[in-house]
C-alpha cells in the first residue's frame, strides 16, 4: 500500500555540533587524566614523562572544553544554575558534579605532580580516579538516557564513550610523544632515546586494546539496534550508509579503528614512528567523527 | 496522586478530525508561538492506491506524560509535573540546555528562538485557571478534541475513554501519555511510514535551517 506524508514539521536538532565537539574534547581530557593517573599509580619511573604529558593535556583541554557547553546553552549566563539546582535523575547534574570536582582535584594533582611530591599526588590520583571515570562516562549516560533517538538509547553508550575517550587520549599522547621524541631527544643518549621510544610503542599497544574494544562496541550496538525494533534497525542502517555511513563507517570505523589496529598489529610496521603518527592521527579523527555521527548525525532520523 | 485531585487528559477523536490545522493556528495565537516552531501541529498522510486513497490526520502535541522523561532529565528542575498531571516549564529556571528536547520521544518541545528557553504545550494551564478550555479544544470546528478531568467519571474525557478503544503515541517508550486517540491508524503514528528516508535524511537539517532563516 502506498503511503505519503503530506505535511509534518521538522524537528529541531537538540544536540549541536558544539556539543559533539565538547564531548570529544571532554573525552580527550578525561582520557588523558586517566592515563596520567594510571602512569602515576603503576609507579614506574619510565612512565613519569607520560604522567606529566597527560597532565599538561588535561589543563589545556579543560581550559576551553566547557566553554563550548556554555555557549550552546540558550541562556549562557544561567550556566551556574546547573551547579546549584540539581536533579539527581539527570545525567547533566551528575556531569555538573564531575565538572566541578574534576578541575579542583586535577589541578591539585597536577601541581603536586610537577612539584614531585609523591606522598601527596599519589593519594590525589586515587581520589581523582573515580572522578575522571565519571567525567568520561557521564556524556555516555546523557545520550543513553535520551529515548528520542534509538541510536542513543542503548545501554553500551557510557562504556563505549569511555572507551572512545581512552582511544582519543592515547592517540593524542602518542602523537605528542612522537613529536617530542623527534624534537627533544636529539641530544639524549642512545639508551634514553630507546627508553622514550619504548614508551611510545607501549602507548600504541595500549591504544590497540581500546581500539579493539571500540570495534566490539560498534558491533554490539549494530546487533542490538538491528534486533530491537524496526525504527532502531533503520537507524543502525543509517549509520553505515549514505553521508553518515561515509562519516561513521569509513572515517570512524575503517580509517579510525581497523587501519590503526592493523598497523599496530603488524610487526616491524608498528615501529615506524611516521606511520604510527599518521595512524594515531586517523584514530583521533575517527573518534571525533564517531562523536559527531552519533550525537548529531543520528538526529536526522524522523521522530514523529 | 490522591483520587480527589484532578488528572487532566485529552482525547482526540481522529474519526472527526478533518486536518484543518485550526488547532495549530489557535495555539500559535493563544500562546504567542514564534514562527518555525510549533506547540501542536497536524501530521497529514495519504494512504492507499487510486482510487482507494484516504487522507489521515494526526494532531500532535505534548502528551503531558504521566512518566515524563523530560522531567526526569531536566538538570535544573525547570520542567516539573503538577498534581493535576500537567508538565510545566519554569522559564526562570530553564537554562536552555535542550536536553529535554533530546529526551522527548515525541519532538514536541522547542527552544523559543526569541526567549531562548524550552517551551511546549501545557494544555493552556493559564486558560484552565480561568475556567476555560485549551485554545485548540475550543477552536476545533469538528469537536474532535475533548479535554477534561480523568478522575471525574462524569467528564467527557472519562466517558470517551470508557466507551471507545483508544491508543497513545509510542506506548513502547513507557512514558504513559495523557493524550489519547480514538481511531489512530498505526501507519500515521509510525515516523518511518510514508517518508522517503533518504530524502528526509538529506534534507532534515537543511529544511529546519531554511525555516529558521525565514
Amino acid at each position: 500500500m502506498e503511503m505519503n506524508v503530506l505535511y509534518n514539521v521538522p524537528h529541531a536538532f537538540a544536540l549541536s555540533d558544539l556539543i559533539s565537539t565538547y564531548f570529544f574534547l571532554l573525552g580527550v581530557g578525561g582520557g588523558c587524566s586517566l592515563l596520567s593517573i594510571w602512569a602515576t599509580l603503576t609507579g614506574k619511573t619510565d612512565y613519569k614523562p607520560l604522567a606529566k604529558l597527560g597532565a599538561i593535556a588535561v589543563v589545556t583541554l579543560f581550559s576551553f572544553a566547557p566553554t563550548l557547553l556554555i555557549i550552546d546553552l540558550g541562556q549562557p549566563l544561567r550556566f551556574w544554575f546547573l551547579m546549584v539546582r540539581g536533579n539527581i535523575t539527570s545525567p547533566l547534574t551528575w556531569g555538573s558534579f564531575f565538572l566541578s570536582a574534576y578541575p579542583l582535584f586535577a589541578s591539585l594533582y597536577i601541581i603536586f605532580l610537577f612539584l614531585g611530591k609523591t606522598k601527596i599526588y599519589k593519594p590525589l590520583a586515587v581520589v581523582l580516579l573515580p572522578i575522571a571515570i565519571g567525567y568520561v562516562t557521564y556524556i555516555g549516560f546523557i545520550v543513553s538516557m535520551a529515548i528520542s533517538t534509538s541510536a542513543w538509547n542503548t545501554p553500551i553508550m557510557p562504556i563505549y564513550f569511555a572507551s572512545a575517550a581512552m582511544v582519543s587520549a592515547i592517540a593524542l599522547m602518542t602523537m605528542v610523544g612522537i613529536a617530542r621524541h623527534w624534537i627533544m631527544t636529539r641530544k639524549w643518549s642512545a639508551e634514553q632515546r630507546q627508553s622514550d621510544f619504548n614508551i611510545i610503542i607501549k602507548l600504541t599497544r595500549f591504544a590497540s586494546l581500546f581500539l579493539l574494544l571500540n570495534l566490539f562496541f560498534v558491533f554490539t550496538q549494530q546487533v542490538y539496534m538491528r534486533f530491537s525494533s524496526e525504527w532502531a534497525a533503520t537507524a543502525a542502517e543509517l549509520m553505515l550508509k549514505g553521508k553518515l555511513g561515509l562519516n561513521f563507517g569509513v572515517f570512524s570505523v575503517l580509517l579510525g579503528t581497523i587501519i590503526p589496529l592493523l598497523v599496530v598489529a603488524i610487526p616491524k610496521v608498528n615501529k615506524q614512528l611516521v606511520l604510527l603518527f599518521i595512524t594515531m592521527f586517523f584514530a583521533e579523527v575517527g573518534i571525533f567523527v564517531m562523536r559527531f555521527a552519533i550525537t548529531v548525525g543520528t538526529q536526522h532520523m524522523p521522530i514523529m | 496522586m490522591s483520587k480527589t485531585s484532578k488528572r487532566y487528559a485529552m482525547v482526540v477523536d481522529l474519526r472527526k478530525c478533518t486536518g484543518c490545522h485550526t488547532c495549530s493556528v489557535a495555539c500559535k495565537a493563544e500562546n504567542d508561538v514564534p514562527p518555525a516552531v510549533w506547540r501542536n501541529w497536524v501530521k497529514i498522510m495519504e494512504k492507499g492506491t487510486y482510487p482507494d486513497v484516504r487522507i489521515y490526520s494526526l494532531p500532535v502535541q505534548c502528551n503531558n506524560c504521566e512518566n515524563a522523561v523530560c522531567v526526569k532529565v531536566c538538570p535544573t528542575k525547570a520542567s516539573y509535573k503538577r498534581d493535576d498531571g500537567i508538565v510545566m516549564i519554569d522559564p526562570h529556571k530553564c537554562v536552555g540546555c535542550k536536553y529535554c528536547m533530546a529526551a522527548c520521544p515525541y519532538q514536541v518541545r522547542y527552544l523559543n528562538p526569541v526567549r531562548k528557553y524550552a517551551q511546549k504545550c501545557y494544555f493552556c494551564a493559564h486558560r484552565l485557571e480561568q475556567g476555560l478550555l485549551p485554545a485548540c479544544v475550543e477552536a476545533c470546528p469538528s469537536g474532535a478534541m475533548t479535554f477534561g478531568d480523568l478522575n471525574d467519571p462524569a467528564s467527557d474525557v472519562a466517558r470517551l475513554l470508557i466507551n471507545n478503544p483508544t491508543s497513545v503515541l509510542k506506548p513502547e517508550s513507557g512514558t504513559k501519555p495523557q493524550v489519547f486517540y480514538i481511531g489512530l491508524d498505526k501507519d500515521i503514528a509510525d515516523p518511518l511510514k510514508g517518508v522517503d528516508l533518504d530524502y528526509y535524511i538529506e534534507h532534515a537539517k537543511d529544511a529546519l535551517e531554511g525555516v529558521y532563516l525565514l
